[in-house]
Parts: C-alpha cells; sequence; structure tokens
C-alpha cells in the first residue's frame, strides 16, 4: 500500500496563495484515495510557524491541527538513537527522513536540500510530482471551493 | 443562494436502486434522494473545513506569504526546534 509522508511544506503549502503550490499541495491533503502519514515534530514546527512567525488567528490554527488530525496519520517523534542511522547534511531533517523511512511512505516535500538529503534512504517526490505519479485530482481554488459549502 | 438544479448522469442499476428506494417511501422523487446523499456526503466532508481554510488562505495573502518565503521560515524554525527538542548534537 502507498503511503506519503507529508513534510511540513505541503501542509503550510496549502494555506499560501502561490496558486500552483497552493493547489498541489491542498490537493494532497484533501484527497481520500492514498494514505497520509506525519510525525509529531512536523506539527509541532507546523503549529510554531502559524502561532510564532505569522501569528495565524489562534482559533484557526487549533481547527487546522484539528483537521490535520482527522486527515493524517501521526506518528511519534523518532529518538535521538533511532534516527542516528540516517546521514543528513542537514542534521535537523533527520527525523523526517528517519519517520518515512520506518513507516515505509514515499517522502513529499518541496524543499530540494531535504528532498536531496532524503533520497538515500526513500523514494522524495515534490507536490506536483505526485500529483502526477499518483493521478491525484486537483481541488477547485479556495475561493471556489468554499463558495461551494454554500450551495 | 436560491436553490438551483444539477444534472447527475447515472447508471442504469444506479437509477433502479434509487427507484427503488423511492417505490418503498423513503424518498419522495429522485431528486428527494440525491439531496439526502449530497448532504450526507457534505456533513461527512466536515462542513466546516471550506470556510476553515478560506480564512487560512486570507491570512497568508495578507501576509504575503510565498512558497519560498515558507521553506525559509520553516528551515529556521525547523534548526530550533531540532536542538529544542533533541539538544546540541
Amino acid at each position: 500500500m502507498i503511503k506519503l509522508f507529508l513534510d511540513t511544506n505541503i501542509l503550510l503549502g496549502s494555506l499560501i496563495s502561490d496558486r500552483k503550490a497552493h493547489i498541489s499541495c491542498l490537493s494532497i491533503l484533501l484527497q481520500n484515495n492514498i494514505s497520509l502519514v506525519t510525525n509529531e515534530y512536523v506539527i509541532k514546527e507546523v503549529r510554531k510557524i502559524l502561532e510564532d512567525i505569522y501569528s495565524f488567528d489562534q482559533q484557526d490554527i487549533n481547527r487546522y491541527i484539528d483537521f490535520i488530525r482527522t486527515k493524517i496519520e501521526i506518528v511519534k517523534t523518532p529518538s535521538k538513537e533511532e534516527f542516528k542511522i540516517i546521514n543528513s547534511n542537514d542534521k535537523s531533517d533527520r527525523p523526517i527522513i528517519f519517520s518515512a523511512k520506518k513507516h515505509r511512505c514515499i517522502l513529499i516535500t518541496d524543499d530540494m536540500p531535504t528532498r536531496n538529503n532524503a533520497e538515500k534512504y526513500v523514494m522524495a517526490l515534490g507536490s506536483t510530482e505526485a500529483i502526477d505519479i499518483f493521478n491525484i485530482r486537483l481541488v477547485k481554488e479556495p475561493i471556489k471551493f468554499a463558495k461551494g459549502k454554500s450551495l | 443562494m436560491d436553490n438551483a438544479s444539477v444534472t447527475a448522469r447515472l447508471t442504469g442499476k444506479e437509477i433502479k436502486k434509487i427507484d427503488s428506494l423511492v417505490t418503498a417511501g423513503l424518498y419522495t422523487t429522485r431528486s428527494d434522494f440525491l439531496r439526502h446523499a449530497a448532504m450526507h456526503l457534505l456533513r461527512e466532508e466536515a462542513p466546516e473545513i471550506p470556510d476553515l481554510f478560506l480564512r487560512l488562505h486570507d491570512q497568508a495573502k495578507q501576509k504575503h506569504l510565498t512558497k519560498d518565503k515558507i521553506l525559509k521560515d520553516i528551515h529556521t524554525v525547523r534548526q530550533g526546534l531540532y536542538e529544542e527538542t533533541f539538544g546540541d548534537d
């Protein structure tokens, strides 16, 4: 069974205004055909960035994290002992690469250095490649998507 | 928004099943069945989610968050979070 491990940039990419990146990331997040996995380290990072760096509305952050928890399997952050087998140029990527490997996932990240570091251990793809390879249906733009709700 | 009609193409088998539910009195018409089916699916897909994404997207727009900016900020936060979680190597 194919499982996709989503890096932080994919979860945050679903919110940004770059149309192409936004639609790819959101489509991966909202599809229901492929299992999605991430770890607590990524969730912590998402929360920290939305709260401390971008000062998003606190209630919306909580709702977004709750939503992620319903859509994605969140695995434990590995210990330092576990991820020491990962040799990466950027040590802070190791918990992510290790979790993707441990849970037999394909790592989805739009960060090229992380992707290059990960490729020794797991298959790694960018969001637009994942859309093409797994034939994921693209969602509409958020404005249309939200309007659909009131139909 | 006012009510609007939508056209849906279904297989003969699906229509037959819907018709049997209408005949059994569970739904008044085929439209009634489809409306219930849509309502059920919309409830399951968490109705507040589209609004949430719209609000988050607006906030990101106000802050001019681009993919490059996010990648840069993640990189900075990740270094700090790593040290906070696992200590210095």
